[in-house]
């Protein structure tokens, strides 16, 4: 049941007699909670003082306009710097990461300036291993070519395209050969090679991944003849018609060797011992600009020196809020070494000098993201930016002042064509540039 | 005496600074915000504490310390709202302080302070928002410009009553900290784009000694007046965290005057102290102008009521005081009302005064249109142990 509410005369009667209570508690039972009102009071102040602590440190900070607001302030600024500037820059081409040899495909085209066939050589086994025994071949009971098509990246006027495997008079040299050399300077009596007769043939329908070629001569006397001869001169694959481009991953020899007192043929898959191709125009030298991509698998390095000062402002010290190199794509002086899909590029930290160690420069670590420079980029000339912010900042931190950095197709030998990119030579914009924005240190007066 | 150190250790962990938000342009000029070290009475009686009838808890004059009969511990808390009204718009922002922390032992004729007092208020945090063109793109950013710390000093204050005369001597350790801070954010769009932001910080501590002697004199239960004076002192400042070299500033020396009288229930008191801030070591790159600041107030108190078996003094006052910085070269003044009460338990054993202030800093005479008010709340709780 509620009190019922007293007076303020009430009150004023009642107060000594509380205050009469409170002094008995107290001399009754010093120490305790009942008998020491002041630390009882200690704990309600105590509690009130922190939640206006708790209040007060709530507040929101001031939103001011620059010139209103107190302390420390720096002025971001943004300077490019063309390579011709920088101290001790360079730059240069680095191939032979890929060659034609080792590239994952070979190439076979006519089209209107270029064309290319692929040399190929096959070593067909005089024995076979058996599960029983190792048995020599009496005969081949049949062979043929099954040619594999990477269709994303051929091209084909029309269907159906003939395929034809042509015999070599010369032996070539997978390595050195060329459109007008068999190798080791050694010239072709023929340009593209000394053809002889067909050996086998097949056309592809349509978009299919691969054609068959099936000889068109005696297969036992010429394997026989391979055989001895360990794979003899060798064979050129090439297109047979209207224009095309043909990119091949593999080319298999099928053969079904009768093997000695049996009866039953073995199948074996034969992949070639020797195999490249040959371009007409050639492979262009590498000028003054840079490359990237195509086969022989090209980068671009580079090196140069971040000077003390940019604009002005100490690069010591100072915060570098973004850092990149800026390369522009040339125009494709030959339409026969476009990208025509795509090229993905990485960049790369060198770790020693290249122009000491040329292609075994070793590389340290490539940045997360790769772009990938497609035939419409390239078309804009759309410039190509490394990111160099954490390099130019550990620069700005005290660290080397020498960056060496590179560009390389990832993975390598993607395609057949390569990206140019000016290099310091180039002239006005199209030499590269590199664009820092910085920070000076913030100037913090006292207090 | 044992419940003092109970409230002592109940309240020592609000007494360390919190995050204090936002000194405006005005009062983060120069080296801070001028801090006095005075509880809530004096603070609604418009005074520095000094010569106060009854004695105060505020640190500046050493001699009133003969003023405390008995051994006593306060703590004083205050809070402040300001709106600062610009020419292109209008902020309101606050800070928390704690300007002072006393405990008293009197021995006889003797009194001895330990005390720790607000000096200098450093601590801000603005924020600003920009853009700047990077790449034919703008790009927005957001500064964070934030100082945290301040000075402050430890006293060490002994007093002698003499009859009706006493006499204090104080030496202060000064001491502090303070850490600058600076951060650039720019948009997410931006940070996309892998531009980076900016970041700086400096820290640094203070540390020096100041000294300070005092009189009063008393006259019956009815009068008294007391004077302090500081002389001029250095304040070292060590970097501990970026670059920079170890610098010092100076302190001005202080001189300081109160005086109180009672009528019956009524006591009336003045307040004035003055600093010549312009002929302290400044830093020499110092951005900002020193002036010689004049503090001057006086207030009234009623003690004629009670509540709850308490006594509830009412207090009122008008104070007029001189910012010491500022970057217009003219003198800010700040002026203030004052008004507040008491509430006394047992002749003091346990008392809770509350001031409240409301008042406006004087910004620019030359009518750029901007003007800044100020609300401050001071609360001081205080415990008594009665010796007799």
């Amino acid at each position: 049941m509620a009190a019922a509410p007293r007076t303020v005369e009430q009150m004023k009667h009642t107060q000594p007699e509380r205050e009469h209570k409170r002094e008995r508690e107290h001399r009754r039972a010093p120490g305790t909670a009942r008998g020491t009102p002041i630390v009882s009071a200690v704990v309600v102040w105590t509690a009130v003082g922190a939640a206006l602590v708790l209040g007060a440190c709530a507040e929101d900070p001031l939103s001011l306009e620059p010139d209103d607001a107190p302390g420390a302030a720096t002025i971001t600024r943004e300077e490019f710097l063309p390579a011709a500037e920088l101290p001790d820059w360079r730059d240069t081409t680095i191939s032979g990461f890929v060659r034609r040899t080792t590239a994952s495909f070979v190439v076979v085209a006519i089209e209107e300036g270029f064309q290319s066939r692929t040399l190929m050589r096959f070593d067909v086994p005089d024995t076979i291993m058996t599960f029983a025994d190792t048995l020599p071949v009496d005969h081949f009971d049949s062979a043929s070519f099954t040619v594999s098509i990477d269709q994303a990246f051929s091209e084909f006027a029309e269907f159906p395209a003939t395929f034809r495997l042509v015999g070599l008079a010369q032996a070539f040299d997978a390595e050195t050969a060329t459109w007008s050399e068999a190798g080791d300077s050694a010239a072709w009596a023929m340009p593209g090679g000394d053809l002889t007769t067909e050996i086998a043939a097949g056309e592809l329908a349509d978009e299919e991944g691969s054609v068959e070629l099936t000889f068109s001569v005696d297969a036992d006397s010429l394997l026989k003849s391979w055989q001895e001869l360990d794979g003899g001169p060798g064979v050129a694959l090439m297109f047979d018609g209207a224009e095309a481009f043909v990119r091949i991953p593999s080319v298999v020899l099928h053969i079904e060797p009768v093997l000695e007192g049996r009866e039953v043929p073995v199948r074996q898959d034969l992949a070639p011992v020797d195999r490249t191709f040959i371009t007409d125009p050639p492979f262009p030298p590498t000028g003054t600009e840079l490359r990237v991509g195509g086969v022989p698998g090209s980068r671009a390095y580079f090196q140069f020196t971040m000077p003390d000062t940019i604009a002005g402002v100490p690069l010591r010290g100072s915060t570098v809020n973004h850092a990149e190199l800026i390369l522009q794509p040339l125009p494709a002086a030959d339409s026969a070494w476009v990208v025509r899909q795509g090229l993905n590029v990485r960049q790369v930290a060198l770790l020693a000098d290249p122009w000491e160690l040329g292609a075994r420069t070793p590389v340290g670590a490539s940045s997360a993201a790769g772009v990938r420079l497609t035939p419409d980029l390239l078309a804009e000339s759309t410039p190509l930016t490394l990111n160099l912010t954490a390099i130019v900042a550990n620069a700005a931190a005290g660290g080397p002042v020498t960056i060496r950095i590179g560009v390389r197709p990832d993975p390598v030998g993607q395609e057949l064509g390569f990206v140019s990119f000016g290099s310091v030579e180039s002239e006005g914009e199209l030499a590269p540039v590199i664009r820092v924005v910085l920070s000076p240190p913030p100037v913090f007066g006292l207090p | 005496m044992a419940r003092a150190a109970v409230g002592l250790i109940w309240t020592t962990p609000f007494a360390v600074p919190c995050a204090v938000e936002g000194q405006t342009p005005v009062t983060a000029v120069g080296l801070g915000y001028q801090v006095e070290a005075v509880d809530a009475r004096a603070s609604a009686l418009a005074s520095l504490g000094g010569g106060l009838l009854g004695g105060s808890f505020s640190i500046r004059h050493p001699a009133d310390l003969v003023l405390h009969g008995d051994p006593s511990f306060s703590m004083t808390y205050a809070t402040e709202a300001v709106d600062f009204t610009g020419p292109d718009a209008n902020w309101q922002t606050g800070r928390t302080r704690f300007p002072a922390i006393r405990a008293l032992f009197p021995f006889g004729d003797w009194g001895l302070g330990i005390g720790f007092g607000g000096e200098l208020d450093q601590s801000w945090n603005a924020s600003v928002r920009d853009s700047v063109e990077l790449g034919g793109v703008q790009r927005p950013y957001e500064d964070t410009r934030e100082n945290d710390g301040g000075l402050s000093h430890i006293d060490l204050s002994v007093a002698r009553s003499l009859g009706p005369v006493g006499i204090g001597v104080s030496a202060q350790r000064m001491t502090g900290s303070l850490r600058q801070l600076f951060v650039r954010s720019f948009d997410a769009h931006s940070e996309e784009a892998g531009l980076n932001g900016v970041a700086g910080a400096r820290s640094y501590s203070y540390s020096g000694w100041r000294v300070g002697v005092g009189g009063l004199v008393q006259i019956g239960d009815w009068a008294l007046a007391s004077v302090s004076l500081s002389p001029g002192s250095t304040v070292d400042s060590y970097i501990q965290e970026g670059e920079g070299d170890e610098t010092q500033f100076g302190l001005p020396a202080l001189l300081s005057a109160g005086v109180s009288a009672r009528f019956g229930q009524l006591m009336l008191t003045g307040s004035w102290s003055r600093r010549k801030w312009q002929d302290a070591a400044l830093p020499a790159d110092a951005e900002f102008s020193a002036h010689e600041t004049t503090w001057l107030g006086g207030g009234a108190e009623l003690d004629a009521f009670s509540l709850l078996g308490g006594r509830v003094p009412l207090r009122l006052g008008y104070r007029v005081a001189d910012l010491p910085f500022s970057t217009t070269g003219e003198v800010t003044q700040e002026r203030a009302m004052t008004l507040g009460f008491g509430w006394i338990f047992r002749e003091g054993l346990a008392a809770a005064d509350v001031s409240a202030e409301t008042g406006s800093r004087t910004l620019d005479s030359s009518g750029s249109g901007s003007s800044e008010g100020f609300s401050r709340i001071t609360v001081t709780f205080s415990l008594r142990q009665r010796l007799r």
